[in-house]
């Protein structure tokens, strides 16, 4: 079964608010306004990179996800039934690219990303001072979480998934789900001396 | 209702703190908007029926003997990839030019590891280019193609990046 398409049932009723702006947004997307859908594009990339970023850790790696995120939008949009919120439904589609992804890493591909701990570290140094602090050590501690607890982690505590949705759609059990929170909070603690 | 299995309530805190929306630190809709734009031309039914029609053609004149050089060939495939070059070219010539001008001032280490990445995306690109050449309707290596164009510019962006950064931008990277 499709797991985008399944999402929107599976959240219907989280996000009620329906911005009458997307929904017309939506229509004309489904008919092939590609002026619409980079309306909804602008509107919803934040998020969506928020997203890519925290589950991957990584900048190039999430600008790619973004990418794949929003064709496949494209793509799906007519199975997008307006039960939910799109937005609802974009983030839900946007969680599947990133673990589809992580699960299809190609070799050579890991061999350019290494590069990434040395270009974040001088991305971060230039900018620093545009965030506070506390903030900045949260993102930069999430980063280094181990995969699998930064997963966890991401979507329960930020996205505010349940444990049964994460355990269902990573095919973990719920009790794996927990323990990894429980490992990346522990985590956390520690690294930001709560 | 979120499940806590231990409560920290600094760490809550933090978390509720955090930003919703990060903008990511270059544009990243001509992408999209090139890759959509592939997909909706194949997907229109009217071109599809011509693609199949130039598919047959081209099939049928093989079986009576006709000069394969001399039929029509579904080319709009190999137009995808123009069109995919041809997007990133002025992109890519702008990042590496900033590159060339701003390496100097890199440290030699990282400059050496930027360097060693972009031979790899050299080679990947020779590599997908090539496969490209003898499979050109191959969607997984247009994707391929697209995704190593990303790679070098994101690497030139993130070690001599545009001068010109929105706010938001900024505010982004001060989040990493």
């Amino acid at each position: 079964m499709d797991a985008a398409i399944d999402d929107e049932r599976f959240n219907g009723g989280a996000e009620l608010a329906f911005p009458r702006e997307d929904a017309q947004l939506v229509e004309a997307a489904r008919g092939g306004d590609r002026h619409a859908f980079e309306s909804l594009y602008s509107q919803h990339v934040g998020r969506v990179f928020a997203i890519c970023m925290r589950l991957s850790a990584n900048v190039q790696t999430a600008e790619e996800l973004t990418q794949e995120a929003f064709v496949r939008a494209w793509q799906r949009l007519s199975t997008f039934r307006g039960d939910s919120a799109f937005a609802t439904w974009l983030h839900r589609l946007t969680v599947n690219v990133v673990l589809d992804q992580q699960r299809a890493q190609r070799p050579w591909f890991r061999r350019v990303v290494a590069i990434d701990d040395a270009v974040e570290v001088v991305a971060s140094e230039q900018s620093r001072v545009t965030s506070s602090a506390d903030q900045h050590d949260l993102e930069s501690a999430i980063r280094r979480l181990p995969r699998a607890a930064r997963t966890v982690f991401v979507l329960h505590d930020v996205e505010g998934w349940q444990h049964d949705e994460i355990a269902a759609r990573t095919g973990t059990a719920v009790g794996t789900s927990k323990a990894h929170l429980h490992r990346a909070r522990q985590l956390l603690k520690e690294w930001l001396s709560l | 209702m979120n499940e806590r299995n231990e409560s920290i309530p600094q760490l809550d805190a933090l978390i509720g703190r955090l930003p919703r929306a990060i903008q990511p630190p270059r544009d990243l809709w001509p992408t999209v908007n090139a890759r959509i734009a592939l997909q909706r031309q194949w997907s229109l039914p009217w071109e599809l029926a011509v693609a199949a029609a130039l598919a047959t053609v081209t099939v049928s004149a093989m079986f009576v003997g006709f000069s394969h050089d001399a039929q029509p060939r579904a080319r709009p495939p190999q137009w995808a990839y123009e069109q995919l070059d041809s997007a990133y070219r002025p992109l890519r010539q702008a990042s590496l030019e900033r590159y060339r001008v701003g390496a100097a001032r890199l440290d030699p280490q990282l400059r050496a590891t930027v360097e060693a990445n972009l031979a790899i995306i050299d080679r990947a690109l020779a590599e997908i280019r090539t496969a490209l050449a003898s499979r050109p309707s191959d969607a997984t290596l247009g994707q391929m193609l697209q995704r190593t164009y990303d790679q070098e510019l994101a690497i030139v962006d993130a070690v001599t990046p545009p001068q010109a950064i929105a706010p938001d931008q900024s505010r982004y990277r001060g989040a990493l």
